[in-house]
């Protein structure tokens, strides 16, 4: 069967080629291919032997490290529709549910992302990139189950194109794009994304409202009266500090379970795909920033006063720290630039949960807002950097 | 002594020669290879038909005419192999009985008294004056111009190149000679020595001025060169590796051409990794034994396993070559392979579990992916010796903004191909540099 399949590639392989019938879609057939066999090619130019890893690899451990929190997510869909529908909450009935809800979420993302990434490819004349495999996980992991179809289509359209493509594909994106797609249906969209509604009720068609009405933890957090302790008011809600990190909770589909980003984390980490500078950064950035307004509030505005371990396990941030910020592409490449990008996230975070009502997560746009200052950083820190040089020119 | 540590990593490859030593055969053709030689234009002196003397000029560099090479052996030109765009690639010679060339053979006491002019000219017209190269380019010295500093590097640690505890035993005098001639040539002499080996008990101990700790490139004089430099003038430092020092000293010892040396044979393709003194010019076929014909397609490498010339089996051995590997040119093609643990993986990348284990491994001269952009993983800057930021170097240089990557550095590059060797998008970054720097040097020669 694996030799019939080589065989096939083999035999495909010439009408492919340069001359061949189907010469511009090469990149198709070397998608295809690659991503079933390794490579066959032998170094032509440059040092003789290489290294085993190749972007392929590198791309699909984002996606294992991600699998904990689909899994999780997908289960917790489920179990979130039924608990509120008053439903048997068993196991099997809560994932299958969830697969119901999530899979068309990630099949549209794959095929309309995946389209325009071939077509690009295609006309460019270069192979297809592997940014798509996890750039297409993530972004469906961080939107509400509520989300209508075409918009996840329309979102990922928007970020591929306008966030990559046009300024050159994989490698040239200066913002992460699955967080832009994500910006993108934030801001055209803002009553499906605003945080109020995160809970889908399955075959609901005669009911009026069509969704349920839970509050996540952010919006109980920034609701609390003045004078009142935000974590009673959590604990109320029955989202006190251990549901919080365990994320059985309503919020967007990948983002809730801290065990499942802790486990994601310790992988990227091991692998060194991703870089221990910028999470610990976006952490030291959270608790320094939550402990100024600690301090600021004199146990007077509760969620000013919540404690760092709270902001910590609240909404998208451990996800955004672990999986977005350390997007190699769209994050700074130096040690220094990378830990004062990454304390801008933990920061912005934290300031745009607080003190801006309009915006009841702050993560997204932090990590945004710092992409975009991570060639500046790069640029400073590398003058720096060659300032020490002896100077070699001619 | 002088201690330096640079920080590098095991590239933990499989099958280094060990110390015993062959004698290879003998055979009736030999060749030079005039464009395995950077950075010159070579213009032939002879023709073919014609006969050569051992230690005759054969051809020189059209750009700097005091870069000349001389034929390894006697004989008649039998062939000359042109490649694109009439590039002499292979001067092949039929070898005949006649005698070498001989010149006058320089004692100590004579050396003391010649002068700096009269020894470089000497060197000139024996063909031995381009073992000495100098950076940024790695190429011939001008003999007008005065060198700030030779490094000597005793031990290249690219695998497998020969060590100097094995070809430096029995043959101290000359090199102590040697390092008398280059003292001739410039003020500041430093003989560089990998102290993963014990120091000690080593041939040359007592000539020994700097001491490297770390992996390849930890040695490579380019990398000592970043390390110890402070001012711009020693950007134009000159070099020698230890083994090429030994045949210039030989070869004023003795009067005539040096052609001997001891080469390394190795990789997995072939049956055993040894030592063996060959001669420049060489057949590569009577170097090598035991090459196993089932094992794949054989790709051949004359010099280190990463910055080595691709070459063939039907080639021969160059001026600068010091080492031979016959490595597999692919491994068969695994079924969803980046979803395996990948224990025999061996690598810097710590994606497979190849990269936490200590076992070595037998390399292939596979790419192991294909073509993609750059990510930004910053692998290259990791590892670069230089302290080099790859990525930005070669960005610049995409852009055409051959100051800025200049100004980033590029000249400084060692070539020493780690970066393009941990490259996950597989970009051919120490190419890319090579091709700068010979831009470079056409703008610099005018």
């Amino acid at each position: 069967m694996i030799k019939k399949l080589k065989q096939f590639f083999d035999d495909t392989e010439v009408h492919f080629e340069e001359g061949g019938k189907l010469e511009k879609l090469y990149p198709l057939h070397e998608a295809a291919k690659s991503f079933h066999f390794s490579s066959e090619a032998v170094t032509k130019v440059g040092s003789n032997i290489r290294d085993f890893v190749d972007t392929k690899r590198y791309m699909i451990l984002v996606v294992i490290a991600l699998l904990p929190c689909m899994l999780f997510g997908i289960y917790n869909a489920g179990y979130q529709s039924l608990l509120v529908q008053n439903m048997t909450t068993d196991l099997m009935s809560s994932f299958i549910l969830g697969l119901k809800i999530f899979m068309p979420m990630l099949l549209v993302t794959y095929a309309v992302g995946g389209a325009i990434e071939a077509l690009f490819a295609v006309v460019r004349k270069h192979e297809i990139n592997e940014g798509l495999l996890v750039t297409g996980m993530l972004f469906p992991l961080t939107l509400p189950p509520t989300i209508p179809l075409w918009q996840v289509g329309i979102g990922i359209a928007f970020g591929v194109i306008v966030a990559k493509e046009v300024f050159g594909g994989t490698g040239k994106n200066f913002l992460n794009v699955a967080l832009t797609s994500r910006a993108f249906l934030y801001f055209s969209y803002p009553s499906f994304m605003s945080g109020d509604v995160w809970t889908l009720l399955e075959g609901s068609k005669e009911n009026v409202i069509d969704t349920y009405t839970g509050a996540t933890s952010l919006a109980i957090a920034a609701a609390a009266p003045i004078g009142s302790n935000a974590i009673e008011a959590l604990e109320s809600a029955g989202l006190g500090f251990s549901e919080l990190f365990w994320g059985l909770i309503p919020g967007s589909i990948g983002e809730t379970s801290m065990v499942c980003i802790l486990f994601g984390a310790v992988i990227l980490l091991v692998t060194r795909i991703a870089s221990w500078q910028i999470m610990a950064g976006s952490v030291a950035g959270l608790y320094g920033m939550t402990w100024i307004l600690n301090w600021a509030s004199q146990g007077q505005i509760p969620f000013f006063a919540l404690p760092p371990e709270y902001q910590l396990v609240m909404g998208s941030f451990a996800f955004g720290a672990v999986f977005m910020a350390t997007d190699p592409v769209s994050a700074p490449d130096l040690t220094l630039s990378k830990w004062i990008y990454g304390i801008g996230i933990g920061a912005f975070t934290v300031i745009i949960r607080v003190m801006n009502p309009a915006y009841p997560e702050g993560v997204m746009l932090a990590i945004l807002l710092m992409n975009v200052f991570a060639p500046l950083f790069d640029y400073y820190v590398r003058e720096n950097r060659l300032k020490k040089r002896v100077p070699n020119v001619i | 002594m002088k201690q330096l540590s640079v920080k590098t990593f095991d590239l933990r490859i499989k099958g280094a020669p060990g110390d015993q030593i062959k004698e290879s055969a003998s055979s009736d053709l030999a060749a030079v290879l005039p464009s395995s030689i950077p950075f010159i234009k070579p213009k032939l002196t002879k023709k073919i038909g014609d006969t050569v003397q051992q230690g005759e000029i054969l051809f020189f560099d059209k750009s700097m005419p005091t870069t000349q090479f001389a034929s390894p052996v006697s004989g008649k030109i039998k062939h000359i192999e042109y490649g694109e765009r009439r590039r002499i690639d292979e001067v092949i010679i039929e070898k005949d009985d006649k005698t070498a060339k001989s010149f006058d053979a320089i004692s100590e006491d004579t050396l003391s008294s010649l002068s700096r002019e009269d020894l470089t000219a000497y060197l000139v017209d024996q063909g031995t004056w381009p073992l000495l190269r100098v950076f940024p380019f790695k190429k011939a010295v001008d003999p007008k111009v005065d060198i700030p500093s030779i490094y000597v590097s005793l031990d290249d640690l690219e695998p497998f190149k020969p060590q100097s505890a094995v070809y430096a035993k029995g043959r101290e005098d000359l090199f102590k000679f040697g390092l008398k001639i280059l003292r001739k040539l410039s003020s500041s002499v430093e003989v560089i020595a990998s102290s993963e080996q014990d120091l000690g008990s080593h041939p040359l101990a007592d000539v020994i001025t700097v001491a490297v700790k770390g992996h390849y490139p930890a040695t490579d004089p380019g990398v000592v060169l970043y390390q110890e430099k402070t001012s711009t003038e020693q950007n134009a430092t000159a070099y020698i590796s230890g083994q090429d020092l030994i045949r210039l000293a030989d070869g004023l010892r003795q009067g005539a051409y040096p052609t001997r040396k001891l080469v390394t044979v190795s990789g997995s393709l072939l049956k055993e990794s040894f030592y063996c003194w060959a001669d420049e010019g060489q057949p590569i076929m009577s170097i090598i034994e035991g090459l196993d014909i089932n094992g794949g397609e054989p790709y051949t490498i004359l010099g280190g396993l990463l910055t080595g010339r691709r070459s063939s089996i039907e080639s021969y051995l160059g001026f600068y070559d010091d080492a031979i590997q016959v490595i597999p040119q692919r491994h068969e093609p695994e079924f969803f392979n980046f979803f395996k643990l990948g224990a025999s993986k061996v690598g810097y990348s710590k994606s497979y579990l190849g990269g936490f284990i200590k076992s070595l491994f037998s390399p292939t001269a596979a790419l192991n992916g294909g073509d993609r952009d750059c990510i930004s993983c910053s692998y290259c800057a990791e590892v670069c010796p230089v302290d080099l930021l790859p990525q930005y170097v070669f960005k610049y240089l995409k852009g055409n903004d051959i100051e800025g990557a200049m100004h980033n550095g590029v000249l400084d590059c060692t070539e020493c191909g780690l970066c393009t060797y941990v490259c996950p998008s597989k970009i051919n970054l120490d190419h890319q540099f090579k091709v700068a720097k010979q831009q470079l040097h056409k703008e610099a020669m005018g």
